[in-house]
């Protein structure tokens, strides 16, 4: 894991922290652009735009259509003047304004110029007058009605000359023929009923006035038709505002006004202004609030139907562009949201409302509400702000992909000088040619690489310079070198060579290749392990000598080393050496040292070694050939011998001499012993032959004690066996010399056990490390402790028993030392009992003494000085041991501070005869334990007892009882009259002493209670 | 290693721009739509067929084209030209020169030598000029030197228009017949016998006859008339006009017109002699095809009495034994200097307009003659599959007969020729209806209308009104 998180290529150290640079750059720029909130500024500010172009535009249309157009004062005074005159004058009656007659004809013809006029002046596409004094309600509708309807098609145009530019729409047949005006195709004489009564332009203003009893002025009932209609027989569609005429006695007598094709009205709505992508568009719209249904109060009026919208919708009147027509308009509802907008419903297109008052707050057609509304779709009104977000984007992109290459380009660019520096040093490395490297053009690198080139030169020259050397140096050398990671190895020229192979091509060898040769060189040549771990091959030459190469591997992490080194001058040396060392002058056999490495060698081969025997020899008698006849002799004694030894001796056998007269042989490769011991045999027949002639002329034979030890039988190990051979050449030296013999198991065990004991006997003197047991005494009468026996405890491995160590004494003559220790060692025990309070301060001590042994002065003095306090309760306990000394006893008795008081021990038992007894006359006797076992059962024993207690208690002795095991013995001794008792039955002897036994005591007290009964 | 730098920024900078504009063989961008303004004098039915037309153009060419076309119709022809000379000059109040206006040659002629109009030679190959008829390219041609400052569009001629239903009536009990009607003397002869019969309807009433004839266009009947009778009334040679007035000629057109006017036998009231015919005035009457779509149905003598009538067209009259002119006329489309791209798409659009088929539906609803050889025929018009009413193809068969029958012609343009054309206009027929109400008074207060007519026939006040109106012509010549 982290080896590859190490190996990153420097392209991608360059790359990634440029490219998370680049993105977090990219982030911020979006999230300004987000934040700053300049996509929802430039919505609005279109939307502002929108209003604004809106706001304008209707402040336009609105001063043409209030201060303009509507403004019909003059020219409905001037039509009222001339009716009024005609009345006056009689020279036409209201009726008459109903029939085309003369005076209406001649009235309309009359008013014909002002009507040009008015409407050249007002830029208006058409103007009309119609006369009528009927309601326009119930049976009395007229069919038809007089007047005049004239067009302008071109009303910015200035007037044409002749009124060309006009036509007829309405007018009487006299007055089309009186001019210049064309009709139109449309043209007809009067207004029928359903351009006049049903037309709003025509009933509304005069039926609301004709209804009206407290009359308005005329131009509070001007009226904007709210929808477009058509002439009949006409194909263009028009708005128009028209008032009644009234009369001054309030009389309405017909209709005035002025009419605007739509096609005109949107020529006057200019929607490029609004955007410049002609998906906007102008709507003239009308709006019917409520409170239209409560003034008004006839549901029936023209606008009934409209009147059924919901409040708030807006009814097109006119488009000014053809994105949508008129229907198209209305299904899309649109409604006003707040001040200033509107929304279709679909929400597809937003608009900017503004209201045209163009009804005072009281006229009966306020509650149709004009509006202009500069509609855009969304999609077109935001295009701006879509345009912005799609180049941003789009920059964004472009920025990120131009940021990317760039990175990309820096970072192939700054890691390609890198790249081809890396290329050109592993190609250098496959070649195994020393890199040139590039010149990248960054200096750092540069100096780098010069750097890295030159120190590559450097170590180039130094290893040159190296095996220089290597070459000159007087042993040839040779190496490898492999390395793990990429499975390369480099060999010396003289790698193979050195080994004796000459058909390998060190320079297209593989590492598979170089592994097994060395395996096969492994195996082929003969190697041994030098003294510092390494291996030295010996390879044979054509010449056939033998060339020693030593070869040594290191190896450390992912390569490893190795050299071989011509070490056949010194191995020679070393070898010749060695053979010297390990070789015997005299005799030129081995000597100890090669004796030893010859046979270590075949023990660690025990398929070769077989069934093996190691006679060991001794020259008898060379100490006095060597006195008697010089040491010149001595040696050639000792040469025949070792003559005699090698010739005598089958090719299996190592003879070595191991010092002086000491020899060593070992016959190997045998199946049994017997065929050993025939060699042997063999062996000693020729030894027995051989003869020297003595320089005195005497007739010398060669003697040899030898002792034979097999193999596996006896021992594995060479030591052992060396051991065994040379026990059992001693028994032949001391015994019958000249002679051999084989190793015996048992005889060995026993010498070794005895010079085992003998050992520790030396080392128990030594250390002194003896222990003292107590074991109670108990007065046959009281039953309390009398007294304490010390007897002795040897805790050695072999030694145990006191018995032993008193033979081994005697045998090594060191009974005093045991008497010594017995002495001071029992008592300081005791003494140490005593402080601590484990034994009773008025019993005695009785200490087993040697009979014939006794302290010297300085002893005594010691013994009085150290136990003086204690000397005059201690009994010498005389263990019965041949015959007594009684001077030794008096010796004893004579000591400073002692009471006196001997014991005698083991009384009837061998040694103390009643002899001792008299001569010594003890204070106490102790019966032994011979007899007191079972005495209870044989009254031979009870006599003996009954007899001595007999004589004892005559002469003031007691008599102690020893070794009494059972509740019958005592019960027998107490009858028999013994002083003292000791024994199992009554107490243990302890290191501290133990108690004494509930149930002798009751014997004891059962004995005595019967007595005394 | 900079010029390396600055070469990949210059790709990258090129690729932006690659984004940014594409290969353009036109000079039009459907996504950036130019717009032309239209002004053309039409109304009625002409203007409902032209504005269609170019709906249909905005809606599909013009639409992948990016070009925008408006129309706006200026009233009368005379309306357009004062306009659209008006824009030129840059007077106060007028409106921005349109990039395509309706003119005849005079007003385009005006225009031209104001500098602002296109040589639409340039934007028409050879083929596309050899397929329109030849005299209507060649009214363009001012110089003489193969220039097309004229498009043309559509054309007109004339045509003598009947009443049929009242004619039948007078035919059946006159033997009058449609032979009578061939040349101007046989309609004078007409006239007369048609007044006197219906005078003699109401023989309580005298002199109360009524009108036969009436004509429109009182120039055309001047100029054509004259080259009839032998002689081009305006010769114009390298924009020069030089005047043949001739006496006798114009005696003839004299005769032919201002006696039977004064006399009753033709009349004028209204604007057009179609307002005469819809309001009973006349039965027959001379006047463009083009104004087939307004030749009235009904006959509304007032507002209680209106009848239906029936339309007959014939050839239009000339004069007997005159040489076979028929007018030519019908202003053309003149296109106004401007961006390439308005030019571009000005032309574009008025190839498409006469395009066979787009040229043919524009004739059948509007009365104007096609203006390309394969459409002016009548087979073509009839196998065109366009719905054509039974008027229209009265009108269109005669109109093309007259066309293809006669040699069309048009005055030349020249200097000042509306003006010269606008007194041949008025001039005679002003005459007649000033004198005419004389005659009416004197008829009122009881006199003969040979006694009431006595003065206004003689060679002196011809002589007098003759002079009186060379004079005026003699203003326009040379200039």
């Amino acid at each position: 894991m982290s080896a590859r998180k190490n190996d990153r290529t420097i392209f991608r150290e360059i790359l990634l922290p440029l490219l998370s640079v680049l993105i977090f750059q990219m982030l911020f720029m979006v999230s300004v652009i987000i934040v700053g909130g300049v996509i929802d500024r430039l919505n609005q500010n279109a939307k502002d735009i929108l209003a604004q172009q809106t706001e304008n535009r209707s402040a336009y249309l609105l001063g043409e259509m209030i201060g303009n157009w509507s403004d019909l004062e003059m020219l409905s005074n001037e039509i009222d003047a001339k009716v009024e005159e005609r009345l006056e004058l009689g020279k036409i009656s209201l009726s008459d304004l109903n029939e085309n007659s003369v005076e209406t004809i001649t009235l309309l013809k009359d008013i014909v110029p002002d009507l040009i006029n008015t409407m050249y002046n007002k830029k208006i596409s058409g103007i009309f007058v119609i006369f009528n004094t009927h309601g326009l309600e119930g049976d009395h509708v007229p069919e038809s009605m007089q007047g005049i309807y004239l067009r302008d098609l071109d009303p910015t145009a200035t007037p044409s000359e002749r009124n060309a530019d006009l036509l007829w729409e309405r007018a009487p047949t006299e007055v089309v023929r009186s001019g210049y005006i064309a009709t139109d195709a449309g043209w007809q004489p009067a207004f029928s009923r359903e351009d006049s009564a049903d037309k709003a332009f025509c009933y509304q203003p005069f039926q609301t006035a004709y209804r009206d009893e407290e009359k308005l002025k005329d131009k509070e009932y001007g009226y904007w038709t709210s929808q477009p209609y058509c002439l009949t027989g006409d194909n263009r569609t028009a708005i128009s505002y028209s008032r009644p005429l009234i009369l001054e006695d309030g009389t309405v007598y017909g209709v005035l006004g002025v009419e605007l094709l739509t096609d005109y009205v949107e020529s006057l709505l200019p929607d490029s202004e609004l955007s410049g992508d002609r998906q906007s568009s102008y709507m003239l719209a009308v709006s019917y609030g409520e409170e239209s249904l409560g003034e008004s109060g006839s549901g029936e009026t023209i606008s009934g139907e409209a009147l059924s919208h919901e409040d708030g919708i807006l009814i097109p009147v006119i488009l000014s562009s053809d994105i949508m027509d008129l229907t198209e308009a209305e299904e899309k509802q649109f409604r006003l949201l707040e001040e200033g907008k509107a929304e279709d419903e679909e929400g597809e297109d937003y608009a900017a409302a503004k209201r045209l008052v163009i009804y005072s707050n009281h006229a009966p057609f306020d509650s149709e509400r004009w509006y202009l509304l500069g509609i855009s779709s969304r999609d077109s009104l935001f295009a701006f702000s879509r345009q912005i977000q799609a180049v941003l984007f789009l920059a964004g992109v472009l920025t990120f992909a131009v940021g990317l290459a760039g990175i990309l380009y820096a970072s192939f660019r700054l890691s390609k000088p890198i790249r081809h520096l890396s290329e050109e040093v592993a190609r250098a490395q496959r070649d195994k040619s020393m890199p040139r490297l590039p010149s990248t053009g960054i200096r750092e690198i540069d100096q780098f690489a010069d750097s890295i080139s030159r120190l590559g030169r450097e170590v180039v020259a130094s290893s040159t310079r190296f095996l220089n050397i290597m070459d000159m140096a007087s042993v040839e050398l040779a190496g490898y070198e492999i390395q793990e990671e990429d499975h390369s190895v480099y060999v010396t020229e003289n790698y193979f060579p050195l080994l004796g192979v000459h058909e390998v091509d060190t320079k297209s060898l593989t590492l598979e290749e170089f592994r097994t040769w060395q395996e096969k060189l492994q195996q082929s040549l003969e190697h041994f392990d030098g003294e510092d771990g390494s291996i030295v091959y010996s390879v044979p030459q054509p010449d056939g000598s033998v060339h020693y190469l030593r070869s040594e591997r290191q190896k450390e992490a992912g390569r490893q080393i190795g050299l071989i080194e011509d070490v056949t001058v010194s191995t020679l040396e070393k070898k010749r050496i060695e053979r010297e060392r390990d070789s015997d002058n005299l005799t030129k056999l081995y000597a100890r040292r090669g004796f030893k490495r010859e046979t270590d060698r075949l023990f660690m081969r025990p398929q070769t070694l077989k069934c093996a025997g190691l006679l060991m020899i001794d020259l008898d008698n060379l100490k006095t050939t060597n006195d008697r006849f010089g040491h010149n002799f001595g040696d050639l004694y000792i040469q025949t011998a070792g003559r005699c030894f090698v010739e005598h001796t089958p090719e299996h056998t190592v003879c070595a001499r191991m010092s002086g007269d000491e020899f060593i042989l070992l016959f190997y490769g045998y199946e049994s012993r017997e065929e050993i011991r025939e060699k042997v045999a063999a062996l000693y027949k020729a030894v027995r032959e051989v003869a020297f002639i003595l320089p005195n002329g005497d007739n010398m034979g060669l003697s040899a004690s030898g002792g034979l030890a097999y193999y596996p039988d006896d021992s594995t190990e060479l030591p052992e066996l060396m051991k065994f051979a040379d026990f059992a050449m001693y028994q032949v030296k001391n015994s019958h010399k000249g002679d051999y013999r084989e190793f015996d198991a048992e005889v060995y065990e026993r010498h070794l056990l005895q010079n085992q004991c003998k050992l520790e006997f030396q080392q128990m003197l030594e250390t002194r490390d003896v222990n003292f047991f107590f074991q109670p005494i108990v007065d046959g009468r009281q039953g309390n402790v009398y007294a304490y026996e010390a007897l002795m405890r040897v805790n050695l491995p072999t030694l145990r028993s006191p018995e032993t160590v008193l033979r081994i004494a005697k045998e090594e003559g060191r009974m005093h030392d045991i008497e010594n220790i017995t002495v001071f060692q029992a008592t300081e025990c005791y003494k140490k009992l005593l402080e601590e309070g484990a034994v009773l301060p008025e019993a005695f001590l009785f200490i087993n003494s040697i009979a014939n042994e006794c302290m010297t002065e300085e002893e005594e003095m010691r013994y009085h000085m150290l136990y003086q306090d204690l000397q005059d309760r201690i009994v010498v306990e005389i263990t019965e041991a041949e015959h007594l000394d009684m001077d030794m006893l008096r010796k004893k008795s004579r000591v400073e501070g002692f009471s006196g008081a001997f014991a005698l021990d083991d009384y009837g038992s061998g040694y103390n005869s009643e002899i001792n007894l008299l001569e010594m006359k003890p204070k106490y006797v102790k019966v032994d334990i011979t007899i007191v076992r079972d005495v209870d059962k044989d009254e031979n024993k009870q006599q003996v007892i009954s007899n001595i207690v007999n004589y004892a208690h005559k002469r003031d002795m007691m008599i102690i009882a020893e070794g009494l095991e059972t509740a019958e013995e005592l019960q027998k001794v107490l009858e028999l009259g013994v002083d003292l008792l000791q024994g199992y039955f009554l107490a243990r002897p302890g290191e501290k002493p133990s108690a004494i036994s509930q149930e002798a005591l009751r014997v004891i007290d059962l004995f005595w209670e019967r007595r005394k009964s | 290693m900079i010029r390396k730098k600055r070469a990949i920024f210059c790709c990258i900078l090129a690729m932006g721009m690659g984004l940014a504009g594409c290969g353009n063989k036109t000079p039009l961008d459907a996504q950036n739509p130019v717009t032309i303004e239209v002004w053309n004098y039409y109304n009625g039915n002409q203007l409902t067929a032209f504005d269609s037309l170019v709906q249909e153009f905005n809606a599909t060419v013009g639409k992948e084209n990016g070009i925008i076309v408006k129309s706006s119709s200026q009233g009368s022809v005379n309306d357009l030209e004062t306009n659209v000379l008006a824009a030129i000059k840059g007077e106060v109040g007028a409106a921005e020169i349109p990039n395509i206006f309706m003119a005849y040659a005079d007003t385009a002629y005006t225009a031209d030598r104001m500098g602002g109009i296109v040589d639409l030679k340039d934007y028409l190959s050879a083929e596309e000029t050899e397929a329109y008829i030849e005299s209507y390219i060649k009214e363009g041609d001012f110089s003489g030197g193969g220039e097309i400052k004229i498009f043309p569009m559509a054309k007109s001629t004339e045509v003598l228009v009947l009443n049929k239903t009242d004619w039948d009536v007078f035919a059946e009990e006159t033997g009058a017949a449609y032979e009578d009607l061939a040349d101007m003397e046989g309609v004078v002869k007409t006239a007369q016998t048609y007044y006197e019969w219906t005078d003699a309807k109401t023989p309580d009433v005298p002199e109360d006859g009524k009108a036969f004839f009436g004509r429109d266009a009182m120039a055309n009947y001047m100029l054509i008339g004259s080259m009839q009778l032998g002689t081009e009334l305006f010769q114009v040679v390298d924009g020069k006009m030089s005047l043949h007035f001739e006496k006798d000629v114009i005696r003839e057109l004299w005769d032919c017109y201002y006696v039977p006017f004064v006399k009753g036998y033709f009349a004028a009231t209204g604007r057009f002699r179609s307002d005469d015919i819809k309001t009973g005035n006349i039965i027959a009457f001379v006047g463009s095809s083009s104004g087939a779509s307004f030749f009235p149905s009904v006959v509304n003598i007032d507002d209680k009495t209106s009848y239906s009538i029936e339309m007959e067209v014939l050839p239009c009259p000339g004069f007997a034994g005159g040489e076979a002119y028929a007018v030519q006329q019908g202003a053309g489309m003149v296109v106004t200097k401007g961006s390439e791209a308005e030019i571009y798409a000005s032309v574009e659009f008025l190839k498409w307009f006469t395009a066979e088929k787009q040229n043919i539906l524009f004739s059948v609803q509007s009365g104007y003659l096609p203006v390309k050889k394969s459409a002016n025929q009548k087979e073509a018009i009839l196998e065109s599959g366009v719905q054509i009413s039974p008027g229209m193809e009265k009108t269109l068969s005669v109109a093309v007969d007259m066309i293809n029958q006669n040699q069309p012609y048009t005055t030349k343009a020249f200097e000042e020729g509306t003006k010269a054309r606008n007194v041949l206009e008025y001039a005679m027929s002003d005459r007649a209806a000033q004198d005419r109400e004389i005659v009416k008074e004197r008829l009122a207060s009881g006199q003969s209308l040979e006694e009431a007519s006595a003065e206004f026939c003689t060679d002196d006040y011809f002589d007098a009104w003759f002079e009186e109106t060379l004079e005026r012509l003699q203003e326009f010549e040379n200039k």
